[in-house]
């Protein structure tokens, strides 16, 4: 990873400083509009800061959270700041996915020592425009509230005042950081900034960007995955009142109206030809077949110690071996948010407006469709109304930007909710079979095996994100595996991390085996909030609490006898059993808890599910939820967001699930696709264990749990072991 | 802006062969309205691309989700699926025309509750409906009067507290008034 260094520039809008970051590699003479680019912080001779928010703020409170690291070194208040989404430039890259992207629960670990550094060395400057302004040492003075005051007199000169001379300084090298005693902000449960604007309908989203003269657009995309246009007949639809156009683009038929209504409803009357294709003949249940069948072959192996466990379990006497199959289906995002991309193209120009979790790719899709420079090109981030990881793929961003250059005229694309349940990039469908051995006494567990069947996400990503000519924000490492996509590479020689994710247990289990087997049956697949580990953790934390029932043991101390060398994994199974009573609780006559805990994103996290069964309906009552996920920046945030990912977890637990039939979605909407609501929610219990240690993952690592735990609590009701999702009695 | 998408929808819709228009009066907000329109169109198109009034959302079309929750006289219904002709001479109120010193906005500010945010006018305006309808809804009220708007980000439990402070700010606003009006 390069390292960033941030440094002063020479102030450019007149009367301001910018602060900004500059690649060690780059060069020092940047241009003026280099420069602007390069702002992370602007003070305004009014003393008006702007801080430029390089993710993308969808739901995750990063807009605060980022806000709030800078604000402690420069000594201002978060709310006092404005801020801006940033553009597209390579210094608001994430350094941990190699573009500017946001995912992977990265952002706030990312930020953590440079943000603050960035603060810290903008208030040294000031400290130091002021020494000099009134001639006295650096010392005799200190900051507070925007403002550098004088120790001997309470003068004080805001840090507008001090731009001009600010800039004519250099920054410190060097600047000490707070330590944690001092933190004003840090760790505390300071309000969400966009609150307001949030509750007041005033927040821009992607859907509410107007243009004169905007069009909107309506794209019906093949039913059957891969299939492409043969014929069709749109007069029937040109006659709808507010039709403007109707043409065939490489993503299917655009309807473009005046309204996003009468692009939908004449959509309706289309007539459109489809063209056959292989996946036609598609059913979930050929692929249930087929996995079924692949999960019996020997996979990669990608993860082993001690003996291979096959052997062992083969030789053991049937009755002290355990051999199950779980199931995983394929699962839609569903943003709030239906999916939008407003473009306008121009001949020297492209605009693009988008809610979008990735504006690299957008701005490299835009290239390669409108033959512009990157200059020529501009993409503007408004708020997501959600992401969950489907707001990095491109389709709407390529479809609106076709569309535009096309019609000459701005055009908004927006997907009616059904196409955006029947064309996602899915969580994959998965399938796994697990094998343990037990001493003969039925007191350790001997030998674990996993194999599973999987397809892989990367395969699916790069093809979008490698566009013809090499693009030059494509990683090295990426861009050597693009040109090996097309000879298979996932299938032979790499294994895609984000499949087997979270299957590699921290038991202790003296001899572990873990195969992957590549099937991909043709469906999209994506990142969806915690990808391989939602899955994975739903298999691995009900495999092993079967072995605990097997040995008669409690669910939540066998765990912990396996965790003895893993301290923070305990200690979040530890303090989860103590807040949900669990030894008190597990005699409750109609309540029933499971457990379950698993490592994502660099955070440990476990749950406790509380249910009751009524009318073999599952009633999750209560959640106890523990999170290690190192210095807190903001707790009501990370609260927020453990109740979200619980959420988002319960919905896929309790009703997510995608089926195929004939090569197409059979869902369609809320009504097929149900999501929870407010009557099924239970009472999210969440703590925090305080630490030491730089800040790791939030939005993701509560989703993995829930799961296993409700079907762990399930089993402690009925005695039934639900092995698939979504969890179903019989 | 607004005029501009307007006039030019206008425009269009002289330019056209076959089709059905009618002027639709209404207030929206407290404020007259007047749209020659296809009646069939729904209020919430009407009220996002021709009125540019954006805070009212679209989450399905089909009123399944409750993101485009408005008010018809006070009550709440989905705008998605309300031909705007329904309204004709009624009384709309969207999330704009709430006061932003209302209680229900008031503890949503408080209680931090939006993540994302997008279902949030929806769910603000069905939980000031609901509190109007019945302020004493007790919590199995509250979750079923509030059960037809979805939060993919999962804000439920900070939507029940808001509302039950919410309601607990109105009642001592109502006993003030009527501690105000027992002194006159
Ligand atoms: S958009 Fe109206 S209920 Fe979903
Ligand atoms: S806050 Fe995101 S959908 Fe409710």
């Amino acid at each position: 990873m390069k390292r960033r260094e941030f440094l002063k520039l020479t102030a450019v809008v007149s009367g301001s400083l910018l602060i900004g970051v500059q690649w060690s590699c780059a060069s020092d003479n940047m241009t003026e509009s280099d420069q602007r680019l390069n702002a992370w912080v602007q003070i305004q001779a009014d003393n008006q800061i702007t801080f430029i928010i390089d993710r993308a703020e969808m739901g995750q409170g990063v807009l605060t959270a980022l806000t709030m690291l800078l604000a402690e070194e420069l000594e201002i208040e978060p709310k006092q700041v404005k801020t801006e989404f940033a553009p597209v430039a390579d210094v608001y890259k994430n350094p941990a996915l190699h573009s500017q992207v946001t995912g992977g629960s990265t952002s706030i670990a990312m930020a953590w020592q440079p943000l603050r550094e960035a603060g810290a060395k903008a208030r040294e400057l000031l400290l130091l425009a002021a020494a000099k302004t009134w001639q006295i040492e650096k010392s005799q003075c200190y900051v507070k509230d925007t403002k550098v005051w004088r120790k001997d007199n309470q003068q004080f000169l805001t840090y507008g005042e001090l731009v001009d001379v600010a800039r004519q300084l250099s920054p410190p090298k060097k600047v000490r950081l707070k330590p944690a005693s001092q933190y004003r902000f840090i760790g505390k449960a300071i309000p969400r900034l966009e609150t307001a604007d949030k509750v007041e309908g005033n927040a821009e989203f992607g859907i509410d960007v107007s243009l004169p003269d905007l069009l909107v657009a309506v794209v019906i995309h093949p039913p059957v995955f891969g299939s492409q246009v043969e014929s069709f007949d749109a007069s029937k639809a040109k006659q709808k009142a507010g039709v403007v156009d109707i043409i065939e683009i490489p993503q299917g038929i655009a309807v473009v109206a005046q309204s996003y209504w009468q692009a939908e409803q004449a959509s309706q009357l289309l007539e459109i030809q489809w063209k056959t294709v292989d996946l036609d003949s598609l059913d979930s249940t050929i692929i249930q077949q087929n996995q079924a069948e692949l999960v019996k072959q020997t996979g990669r192996l990608i993860h082993q110690q001690g003996q291979t466990a096959q052997a062992l379990i083969d030789k053991a006497d049937a009755r002290q071996t355990l051999s199950v199959t779980y199931q995983t289906p394929y699962l839609a995002h569903a943003t709030m948010e239906p999916i939008n991309c407003t473009a306008w193209v121009t001949e020297h120009q492209c605009s693009i407006w988008v809610p979008s979790q990735a504006p690299e790719w957008n701005k490299s899709t835009a290239k390669e469709i409108t033959g512009l420079s990157e200059e020529q090109i501009t993409v503007h981030t408004t708020f997501l109304g959600g992401g969950f990881g489907r707001r990095v793929c491109p389709d709407e961003i390529a479809e609106a930007v076709t569309i535009s250059k096309r019609l000459k005229k701005p055009i908004k694309v927006l997907w009616p909710r059904e196409q955006d349940i029947q064309h996602d990039y899915y969580r994959p469908a998965t399938y796994h079979q697990l094998k343990a051995s037990f001493d003969a006494n039925k007191q350790q567990v001997k030998a674990w095996q996993h194999k599973f069947v999987c397809p892989s996400i990367l395969s699916w990503m790069l093809p979008h994100l490698v566009q013809s000519e090499s693009p030059s924000w494509l990683p090295e490492t990426i861009k050597d595996l693009s040109g090996k996509i097309a000879h298979g590479v996932f299938t032979k020689w790499l294994v895609d991390d984000t499949s087997v994710e979270g299957t590699n247990i921290p038991y202790a289990i003296p001899n572990q085996t873990v195969e992957y087997i590549y099937y991909d049956p043709g469906i999209p697949v994506g990142f969806w909030r915690s990808v391989g580990h939602s899955q994975n953790a739903f298999v691995v934390e009900g495999f092993i609490d079967e072995i605990a029932n097997q040995l008669n043991q409690d669910s939540y101390l066998f765990r912990r006898k396996l965790l003895q060398d893993h301290g923070q994994a305990l200690a979040v199974l530890d303090r989860v059993a103590e807040m949900s009573q669990w030894h008190q609780n597990s005699n409750h006559p109609s309540r029933f808890l499971g457990i379950a805990q698993h490592y994502s994103f660099g955070s440990y996290v476990a749950q406790v599910a509380e249910v009751s069964i009524h009318q073999q309906s599952i009633q999750v009552e209560k959640v106890y939820c523990v999170i290690d996920c190192g210095q807190v920046v903001n707790p009501a945030i990370v609260k927020a967001q453990m109740q979200s990912a619980i959420v988002f977890g319960l919905t896929a637990a309790l009703t997510g699930e995608i089926t195929i039939e004939q090569g197409r979605v059979t869902q369609h909407h809320f009504d097929d696709y149900q999501l929870l609501r407010i009557n099924q929610m239970p009472e999210v219990m969440v703590d925090i264990i305080p630490s030491e240690n730089a800040p790791s993952g939030v939005g993701e690592p509560a989703t993995p749990p829930i799961a296993p735990a409700v079907a762990n609590a399930v089993y402690q009701a009925t005695k039934q072991r639900l092995r698939s999702l979504p969890l179903r009695l019989t | 802006m607004k005029n501009q998408t307007y006039t030019s929808h206008l425009v269009f819709l002289l330019k056209v062969k076959i089709m059905v228009r009618k002027t639709i009066e209404f207030n929206l907000n407290q404020q007259a309205q007047s749209l020659t329109v296809d009646p069939a169109m729904p209020l919430l198109w009407a009220i996002r691309e021709l009125i540019g009034l954006t805070g009212t959302k679209f989450g399905c079309g089909k009123g399944l989700c409750g993101a485009c929750t408005v008010h018809l006289n006070g009550m709440a219904i989905r705008a998605c699926i309300t031909p705007i002709e329904v309204v004709a001479n009624q009384e709309i109120t969207t999330i704009e025309g709430i006061q932003s010193e209302h209680p229900v906005k008031q503890a949503w500010k408080e209680q931090d509750v939006p993540q994302c945010g997008y279902c949030q006018p929806g769910q603000i305006m069905s939980a000031v409906a609901l509190l109007k309808q019945n302020p004493k809804a007790d919590l199995n009220q509250i979750k079923s009067g509030m059960a037809g708007n979805l939060c993919r980000c999962g804000t439920y439990q900070a939507i029940l507290q808001a509302i039950l402070q919410a309601q607990a700010m109105q009642a001592t606003q109502f006993a003030q008034v009527k501690g105000n009006n027992h002194e006159a």
